[in-house]
């Protein structure tokens, strides 16, 4: 019971914290056809994901080629890598940002499973 | 009278290399050790170095390729290599064929790039070949065959263009077992995804032969946005995935009688970074997949990240993880919450960027009950263009501290 409470009072601590700021940020108007991820304070960030063989690292026994779906970050601290010219699918994909760490797209409602991991999962039309 | 005219030579119009020729190269190098802190120094547990180079010059007309791959740890040093060439159709990239040769092979058929297969199979247990081709219109095939341990393994791909409003991939796998008593497998997938003004539906039919009630299939309709506007706009998206009882598959991408209907709708802002989304399914055999699933996200102006997913099933199984971090340019602080059943797990985090291509991060995690199990990492990482290093220092209640440097690059 003492868990749950306890729980229950960081889950509303932390929701508390993300309302104090409830406006949100603004996308760049230019956005359509491109991955965006706000992490100013990374050293590097790439895209792994179903069209990249998640960068070799499926049948590579984990070695992911280090320029494998790299983003470029801007002045204000946001990520960004154009999908211009990817066939039409679904693909499930993530940031690994600083080269070790997985992160979903915080923004992106659609999740899906790999390799244990939470993912996105995004529709390219053509 | 003697004359000496001296002069450079004019070499726009000398050159080794033919005329649109191109020439390039490929050095991936990843090497790696981890140790534990054994009294008051660290000792080396293991270590490896793997590096592959690739040479490849194409023209209009032609492509070549060549791999050397080496792994070499402390037990072993192994030596791989790799050949490919394609034949093209001037002018139209569409049209052409190619074929590949893999020495156990550590690739990844039908890549040029030098991505490494280690781990994957046994690596020296494998030979395959294979050919690929583009067709008419944009079609594309490959087929592959390899030999392992006396068993055959043999892929055929098609994959049409884009042909407007559809297009249409099939894929063919074949196991072929040396023991007699083996079962052989044969798997057949077709998928075919469409794009229409108002819904976009995608099919995957996949059948294993022999038998009966092997075959699946699993259906989803995308695009269908009953509020859409400038702000964001809500994607219903209904699908089903249905598998037969005996049905077999490598891997896990259809469960025996898996029988599921999903529906779910999700929040996405064109202005805004906000989202949010809800999932229903249903588990029409059983109750073990029932259950809903939620998720949102949003990154504030005052630069704080939030994310949040919840899951709750039929079965009494819940999952809760919410995350609130705040970020700068040279720093961030956040603190994450995990609830799986009746687990509670908190996280909190710091990183220090002192310039643009070196992070400093900092996690430390415990059990919110009297256990605790505390647990901490602490990575430094670099990010020198094409090279990357990573040096990290792990901890976990009552065991030693662990250690690893890990160094990646790719030179082109």
């Amino acid at each position: 019971m003492m868990r749950v409470i306890t729980a229950a009072i960081i889950l509303l601590l932390l929701t508390t914290a993300g309302c104090s700021f409830l406006t949100p940020m603004q996308k760049p108007v230019e956005q359509d056809n491109r991955l965006l991820l706000w992490l100013p304070g990374a050293s590097s960030v790439q895209v792994l994901s179903d069209w990249n063989d998640w960068g070799g690292s499926v049948a590579a026994g984990g070695i992911i080629d280090p320029v494998c779906g790299r983003m470029e970050k801007d002045d204000s601290g946001l990520w960004t890598i154009d999908l211009e010219g990817l066939p039409g699918g679904v693909y499930r994909y993530a940031f690994y940002v600083n080269g070790y760490k997985w992160i979903r797209d915080p923004v992106n409602p659609e999740t899906a499973e790999f390799e244990g991991r939470t993912v996105s999962i995004i529709m390219v039309s053509k | 009278m003697i004359i000496i005219i001296a002069g450079s030579t004019d070499s726009t119009n000398i050159s080794i290399i033919p005329e649109n020729w191109d020439f390039g190269y490929d050095c991936l190098f990843d090497a790696a050790a981890s140790g534990t802190w054994k009294g008051n120094h660290p000792v080396i547990d293991s270590s490896y170095a793997d590096a592959a180079v690739s040479v490849r010059a194409s023209s209009p007309e032609v492509d070549f390729l060549a791999t050397g791959a080496m792994r070499s740890d402390s037990l072993s040093r192994v030596v791989f290599r790799r050949g490919r060439g394609v034949v093209k159709w001037p002018g139209t990239p569409w049209i052409g064929a190619g074929v590949y040769l893999n020495d156990q092979q550590p690739f990844i058929a039908g890549l040029s790039n030098p991505v490494l297969e280690w781990g994957w199979v046994d690596i020296d247990s494998i030979q395959g070949y294979g050919v690929s081709s583009g067709g008419v219109l944009g079609f594309k095939g490959d087929y592959l065959i390899q030999f392992t341990q006396g068993d055959t393994l043999s892929q055929l791909n098609v994959y049409s263009p884009w042909m407007g409003f559809a297009g249409v991939d099939y894929s063919r796998a074949r196991m072929n077992t040396a023991d007699s008593t083996g079962e052989n497998i044969t798997v057949n997938v077709l998928s075919v995804r469409g794009d229409f003004r108002y819904f976009s539906p995608w099919l995957i039919v996949a059948g294993s032969e022999g038998g009966e009630g092997e075959w699946a299939v699993s259906a989803e309709l995308r695009k269908i946005h009953p509020i859409d506007t400038q702000w964001g706009r809500i994607e219903v998206v209904p699908g089903m995935h249905f598998a037969g009882d005996s049905i077999q598959f490598p891997g896990s991408a259809f469960l025996p009688g898996q029988s599921v209907i999903t529906l779910g709708a999700f929040l996405e802002s064109r202005r805004y970074f906000v989202s949010a989304g809800i999932k229903g399914m249903l588990d029409l055999s059983s109750d073990s997949l029932s259950g809903v699933s939620a998720s949102a996200g949003m990154i504030s102006e005052g630069g704080i990240a939030t994310d949040m997913i919840f899951g709750y099933y039929a079965d009494g199984d819940y999952r809760a993880y919410v995350s609130s971090e705040v970020r700068d340019s040279s720093a961030s602080a956040g603190i994450a919450v995990e609830i799986i059943n009746d687990s509670t797990r908190v996280t909190g985090s710091a990183s220090y960027t002192p310039r643009d291509d070196v992070c400093a991060e900092l996690s430390v995690s415990g059990d919110a009950d009297d256990s605790l199990q505390p647990a901490c990492y602490l990575a430094v990482t670099t990010a020198l263009g094409p090279v990357k290093c990573l040096f990290g220092i792990e901890w976990e209640y009552d065991t030693s501290p662990s250690l690893r440097i890990n160094l990646t690059g790719l030179f082109k």
